[in-house]
């Protein structure tokens, strides 16, 4: 077993204090959350980590799994989600039963490169609630009846993705970038790819990705760490060891159409310029957060003006989307359609005008004080604590990455960034998407 | 940024959180709250300090006693226009742009919500700067000074925002629920106004009413920060007890008339799945009845066995999903029902979920409900949704500002109420006492019924440039 018991992986204690002395930034790290924490690798190959946490008596649990939509064969979008949902399924009438009486609550997402399990329970059912997980994940139910009964919720809920102009935006980008496989697939996929897939499909699925040595949990709790340990080790510790599978990713490339029209019959149009992200480095994480900052949505913000001064928009805003192989990111807004055109110029302006002219020192302050603020917030949310935790372990990075980059922040000049800005903000690489009635 | 329906549900329905100060109903690690924690200012400001030791980062939310009940017909939008402003609009001690900016450069946050009984403006900013965000809070709260200039640029923002709400259905349902349980009464129409009301709206106008509400006899305010050195009490004290006392005229509560009749309103939106509301009235936060009406509607609609879609499933009834809500306010409460279902199912759903609500009275929501072996086929719904509360309320105990800015509401709603403590009153229920509720609120209730179809039903879609 391995034990990395307060240590930050990939660098040296005293450099740390070395490196936070200089920056000054030594306050941020005074009692956030991430700093004690623990990793160890079960017998069958699980990787955990532990944060203690004693904001409140409930505890987080996430579990990555290395597989999401990137990994589904070309011709069956849907398959990660449809088998993560059917392997927490309650079996049988017991199992709900008991699952009710912990009060506790599961979550499911299939993302780019990773399928999330996400459990929220009383520290005081951790126990019970870890035993029903271990219990449907370990012998789920494939039946024809079970598929077919969760492949009609999930036609449902593609239909409620498009209903949603945010989730539609999203999914029409991806779409752009990646095409209609992996990255760019709905998790619910289609219901062509939905029709194809077997149970079979899902059955060999689970084998192959759903095992210890290519899974990663963290929990987050206020529970002492030997009590957790002993009952994830009893738990989770059980799924089959398998073998960790080799990542997939999937570049993005730029599409034909770099001018989309999706018609709705709306008060309200919506309006993106897009733009592909390269392969996701430790650094580039950094930066592409800084850039969603700098353009955001807040005061002092590039498009804040459209808002405030040109009275263009009640929403504005940026939206990131990181995998490895490759993201996406998208600043837009919201307008009367009357008014689209002008959207489309004013957007367009200011972000020709924020290559002509570049970053200013204070746009790089304001967007340091911001990403330090939403990490700040993260500590207090034991969910997406743990979950940040995980997805890094899972990216092999290093578990306490939050706290590392509230010391790289400072380091992060404005030449750097610039220098990225400028290659993401890329004209020749942006997509254009409009959702709305026709103007 | 703003919500406008964000209204108080975030933890757990209805606590009475003055009674915190004795019994920690939050959750069992809430902070220990002593009686020096709590106090009011000599010009009425009441402020709470829930002690957070060595945060990094602190959290202040100050709730104002005006909300939408306070509007009249020519004033309708008021509350929320003058949250907008107060964030981004006109002069203080400077611009209120450079305010902003000064802000984001420490690394804080502010943001803020109107609903139908109150405002709630939130500061997030990290522990060292908390004097420069108490400073900026209260400038820009009480030191308000605006042009016609930015009346009129701020309605534009406003009416893009209405737009917003009407294209999308479940603001668009929540809307028309109000307006429709609470007919001629303050609480029925919409927090952002009507466009009528928002284009009449003067800035004397405007300014009469900041002038008249915003005061610290009218507000709450609630820090979670690491009280140990004494500084937090210290700075309320530098920046807000300078302001003035001064007393808020306001007309007297109207009461919720009855309904008059049931009414079942449809609507179009170019959405491919329908939407079904179903709403009816429920307690107020003051009620007695709301701690069991909290479990019913737990038990009614969360968890991995929620019973009402259980119901409609029972009866062949598909939703591709169903969100139960209570929203208590200050002189009236609303269940919402709202599924998302096919356009094929709306009158069995419609249908069922009535009888649902009507029968609830009936239901056995224990195994202690009945004898020998039935019990083993009835299932603990109470012993579930005392643990789905307990949860709820322990998730909202670690996000500070979801903490102040529950506090700060029922600070401000509840004063001078005295009710017991939410986790003694939720662990004492029994069956018999939803049952109660039950039959009082919705065996033979007043509903409204809202239909939202899709316009183009076969689901047009045109992906062509415009």
């Amino acid at each position: 077993m391995r034990n990395h018991n307060h240590r930050s992986p990939g660098l040296k204690p005293k450099l740390i204090w070395v490196l936070l002395f200089l920056s000054g930034s030594a306050y941020f790290l005074r009692g956030t959350p991430g700093l004690a924490f623990s990793q160890y690798d079960l017998p069958n190959g699980l990787s955990l980590i532990i944060e203690k946490n004693d904001l409140s008596d409930h505890t987080s649990v996430c579990l990555i799994i290395r597989g999401g939509r990137v990994v589904e064969p070309p011709g069956k979008e849907g398959l990660s989600y449809l088998t993560a949902r059917l392997s927490l399924d309650p079996p049988d009438n017991d199992f709900l039963h008991r699952l009710m009486k912990t009060g506790s609550e599961i979550r499911i997402a299939s993302r780019g490169d990773f399928l999330v399990v996400a459990v929220e329970t009383l520290s005081s059912e951790l126990e019970s609630t870890m035993k029903l997980v271990e219990r449907t994940l370990s012998r789920p139910i494939f039946s024809g009846i079970r598929v077919g009964n969760l492949k009609r919720v999930l036609e449902e809920n593609q239909k409620k993705e498009t209903d949603d102009i945010d989730s539609q935006a999203e999914a029409t980008l991806l779409a752009a970038f990646f095409g209609p496989h992996g990255y760019g697939a709905s998790a619910y996929g289609q219901p062509a790819s939905l029709e194809a897939i077997k149970s079979q499909d899902v059955s060999a699925f689970h084998q192959k990705y759903f095992c210890g040595q290519n899974s990663v949990v963290a929990v987050v709790s206020n529970l002492e760490e030997e009590y957790i340990r002993r009952v994830i080790n009893a738990t989770l510790g059980k799924l089959p060891r398998g073998e960790r599978q080799a990542a997939e990713t999937q570049p993005p490339r730029l599409p034909e159409e770099r001018d989309i029209f999706i018609e709705k019959d709306s008060q309200t149009a919506y309006l993106a310029v897009a733009f592909p992200l390269p392969c996701l480095t430790p650094d580039n994480f950094i930066l592409n957060h800084l850039l969603a900052n700098i353009l955001g949505a807040t005061p002092g913000s590039i498009l804040w003006p459209l808002r405030i001064t040109e009275k263009i928009a009640y929403e504005v805003g940026s939206r990131l989307i990181l995998q490895k192989g490759g993201g996406c990111f998208w600043v837009y807004l919201k307008t009367f359609p009357g008014k689209i055109n002008e959207a489309k110029e004013k957007i367009r302006t200011s972000i020709t005008r924020l290559r002509e002219n570049g970053l200013s020192p204070d746009d790089l302050a304001m967007a340091r004080q911001a990403y330090r603020l939403s990490l700040l917030m993260t500590g207090e949310n034991k969910a997406k604590q743990a979950e940040a935790m995980a997805v890094y372990a899972a990216w092999d990075w290093p578990v306490d990455f939050n706290q590392q980059i509230l010391m790289k922040l400072e380091a992060v000049s404005l030449e750097e960034l610039s220098s990225y800005v400028l290659s993401v903000l890329d004209p020749e690489k942006a997509v254009f998407l409009q959702i709305g009635p026709k103007t | 940024m703003t919500e406008k329906r964000r209204l108080f549900f975030f933890m757990i329905g209805t606590a009475a959180f003055l009674s915190w100060l004795t019994s920690p109903i939050f959750g069992s690690s809430f902070p220990q709250t002593s009686p020096e924690a709590f106090f009011k200012l000599n010009n009425g400001l009441k402020v709470l300090i829930i002690d957070r030791k060595a945060s990094p980062l602190v959290h202040v939310v100050l709730a104002v006693g005006l909300g939408s009940r306070d509007e009249s017909p020519s004033t309708y939008g008021l509350a929320h226009f003058l949250e907008h402003a107060i964030l981004f609009r006109g002069e203080r001690s400077k611009p209120v742009e450079a305010i902003q900016r000064e802000l984001r450069k420490k690394g804080g946050w502010i943001n803020g919500h109107t609903s139908q009984d109150l405002t709630l403006f939130e500061l997030s900013i990290p522990a060292p700067e908390l004097e420069s965000g108490m400073a900026a809070l209260c400038d820009l709260v009480f030191n308000l000074k605006l042009s016609e200039e930015d009346v009129q640029k701020e309605k534009e923002i406003i009416l893009e925002e209405m737009n917003l709400q009407a294209a999308e259905p479940f603001p668009l349902g929540v809307s028309l629920a109000y307006e429709h349980l609470f007919p001629g009464h303050p609480y029925g129409h919409p927090i952002i106004g009507t466009r009528e009301s928002l284009t009449g709206l003067g800035c004397d106008e405007i300014m009469a009413a900041y002038h008249n509400f915003y005061h610290p006899s009218n507000c709450v305010l609630v820090g979670v920060v690491d009280s140990s050195t004494g500084k937090a009490k210290e700075l309320v004290e530098k920046y807000f007890g300078q302001l003035e006392a001064k007393k808020v005229e306001r007309h007297a509560p109207e009461k919720v008339p009855a309904l008059p009749k049931t009414p079942r309103i449809e609507r179009q939106l170019d959405i491919q799945q329908s939407h079904l509301f179903v709403a009816c009235r429920a307690p107020d936060i003051t009620s007695l009845d709301q701690y069991a009406f909290d479990l019913l509607t737990t038990i009614f609609g969360r968890g991995p066995n929620p019973l009402l879609p259980l119901a409609l499933a029972r009866r062949r009834v598909q939703v591709a999903g169903s969100y139960i809500s209570y929203y208590s306010h200050r002189y009236a409460g609303v269940l919402l029902l709202h599924f998302v279902l096919d356009a094929k199912q709306l009158a069995s759903a419609e249908r069922e979920a009535i009888q649902f609500l009507r029968q609830a009275y009936r239901e056995n929501y224990s195994p202690d409900d009945v004898l020998g072996e039935a019990r083993e086929y009835v299932l603990d719904f109470i012993g579930s949704a005392r643990n789905m509360l307990r949860l709820n309320a322990e998730k909202n105990l670690a996000d500070g500002r979801n903490l102040a800015s529950v506090a700060a509401t029922y600070l401000l709603l509840l004063e001078g109420s005295s009710l017991p403590s939410y986790s003694q009153a939720v662990e004492s229920l029994e069956s018999t006492d939803l049952r109660k509720v039950a039959s009082k609120y919705l065996a033979r209730p007043e509903l409204v019924t809202i239909i939202i179809n899709p316009l183009h039903p076969a689901g047009k879609k045109v992906d062509e440039k415009p």
